[in-house]
């Protein structure tokens, strides 16, 4: 007989005492059958019995003790903390109580007040082909990838220096140990105090790379602050969002930063991996049809030079056509 | 820049919330080792997070959040025995006292593992789930008298039981 929901039904029944004379006979005739049944029942038992390390507190009820907790939560802070919120998450009271207060004003006035009240929470720059450098008020400068955001509150260096994150950006940061500065992607929270380095958080990447060029950097995950890696110059940290799971490991790929720098290297790498590269950096489509071609190992070096003058090195080495064909490069092999 | 002491956390509401949430059962419950009755551990644990929030700004990061809530548990039950012990020569109280005094290093986090582990498994049950087991196992009441305070059927509460068991086996089996 194989273990199915009615023993295991059965046992907990056992272990509950919650089980009819009938059932206990059943229950020990599937016991006896084989090892493994005595081994799950005895699995089972051990779980049920060491739960009774935690009576006291089981029946206790977070959500009640938050609220108990919250009411003596001192007030100025709660509002402190509330501004931080962006505005599309204001409620309905929120609104509903500016909006009927000046209307005693005013409806025209009160208009105008909100159009401001809003337009002035965020600055956000967005890159969408070309790499850009944004220059804070504090002083740090991050260059921003293509297809990047970065949003910043307007009160920005008050008292922390946050800024929001997607897709990829090289962060070079003012050192400042009284504000801390703090890089939030949808996943991971970067903070720092002053230093230099790499986040690649793009939305459809499987996982977000922060790597660390100059200084020490936090890395912990959304909503967690026990939980930190710290990563100092030449670590890499990634944030896999499949298991969540958050690691610590070294600079794999020298070529992090050549999206910024324009200079690579690569060291018996395939022609494939080296085009992606490339295609991803100078926004290019360079195509390869056949499977061999891609394949090919190639050692070579770049520094800042034009597209074309790499893939006529590329060519040369590996003998290679280039055609272009409607904005479309395509390598082939010399016939 | 050497040290990651220096690196400071920063502690909002939202992270706030959900420290306590997760940490909450453990602690009071690891007080309630220290303290005679549920609800001064309770009320012990509470103030230990509204001082941690009321210093949030000012937060010490060189030891981890959650072993720095550890301590201050222990060191405010510790408190509370020697200011009982003032008025109540009790000799349970005093015996722990005595102990916990001798021994040299004392690791809170090492002696809470298991149960912290077993707290938490609890915790992600589905609520349903959760309620229906706690009345089970800690309440000590039977199926029949659940189903009917809960307006389901026996067979439900089965089910509900035997889905609790069986995750909570999966989750804490290799640490037993």
């Amino acid at each position: 007989m194989e273990t199915n929901q009615n023993h295991i039904d059965l046992i907990v029944k056992y272990l509950s005492g919650d089980i009819t004379h009938d059932e206990i006979i059943k229950l020990e005739s599937w016991i006896g059958e084989r090892t493994v049944n005595r081994n799950l029942f005895n699995e089972y038992k051990k779980v049920w019995e060491n739960l009774g390390k935690v009576a006291d507190i089981a029946g206790i009820d977070v959500q009640k003790e938050w609220k108990k907790l919250e009411g003596k939560m001192n007030f100025p802070g709660s509002i402190r903390i509330s501004r931080h919120r962006p505005a599309v998450e204001r409620n309905f009271t929120f609104w509903f109580t500016r909006i009927a207060a000046i209307l005693i004003i005013g409806l025209f006035l009160s208009i105008t007040v909100i159009l401001i009240n809003r337009n002035a929470r965020y600055i956000s720059c967005t890159t969408e082909t070309t790499t850009m450098i944004a220059q804070l008020p504090d002083g740090s400068q991050v260059t921003l990838n293509t297809g990047s955001s970065l949003k910043y509150q307007k009160k920005f260096g008050k008292d922390q220096r946050m800024v929001e994150l997607t897709g990829e950006a090289y962060f070079e940061v003012s050192p400042d140990q009284s504000r801390p500065f703090i890089v939030n992607t949808d996943k991971i929270k970067i903070q720092v105090l002053g230093t230099s380095f790499n986040v690649n958080a793009y939305k459809d990447n499987a996982v977000i790379e922060v790597v660390v060029n100059t200084g020490q950097v936090a890395v912990t995950k959304e909503g967690e602050i026990t939980e930190r890696i710290i990563l100092k110059s030449g670590n890499r940290g990634i944030f896999n969002k499949s298991d969540q799971s958050l690691k610590l490991s070294i600079i794999e790929n020298p070529n992090f930063l050549s999206w910024k720098t324009r200079q690579f290297m690569f060291e018996d790498r395939s022609l494939e991996e080296i085009i992606l590269t490339i295609n991803r950096i100078y926004n290019s489509n360079i195509l390869i049809t056949s499977d061999s071609l891609k394949d090919k190992r190639v050692t070579a070096s770049f520094n800042n030079q034009s597209l074309e003058a790499i893939l006529n090195v590329l060519a040369a080495t590996l003998d290679l056509d280039i055609r272009e064909n409607n904005g479309e490069i395509i390598l082939l092999k010399k016939d | 820049m050497e040290d990651e002491k220096k690196i400071p956390v920063s502690l909002d509401k939202s992270t706030f919330e959900q420290l306590f949430k997760t940490l909450f059962p453990s602690l009071a419950h690891f007080a309630r080792k220290y303290v005679p009755d549920n609800d001064t551990a309770k009320e012990i644990t509470h103030d230990v997070f509204l001082n941690l929030w009321e210093k949030r700004d000012n937060i010490d990061s060189s030891t981890s959040l959650k072993s720095y809530l550890f301590t201050s548990v222990y060191n405010r039950c510790m408190n509370y025995i020697r200011d009982r012990r003032k008025f109540n020569r009790d000799e349970h109280i005093f015996n722990i006292l005595e102990q916990e005094e001798q021994s040299v290093q004392y690791d809170p986090l090492e002696e809470q593992e298991l149960e912290s582990r077993i707290i938490d498994s609890l915790n992600k049950l589905p609520p349903r789930c959760r309620e229906i087991f706690t009345l089970n196992r800690f309440e000590g009441i039977n199926y029949a008298e659940i189903a009917e305070k809960l307006d389901i059927s026996v067979k439900t509460v089965e089910t509900q039981m035997s889905k609790a068991l069986r995750i909570l086996r999966e989750k804490l089996i290799d640490y037993l």
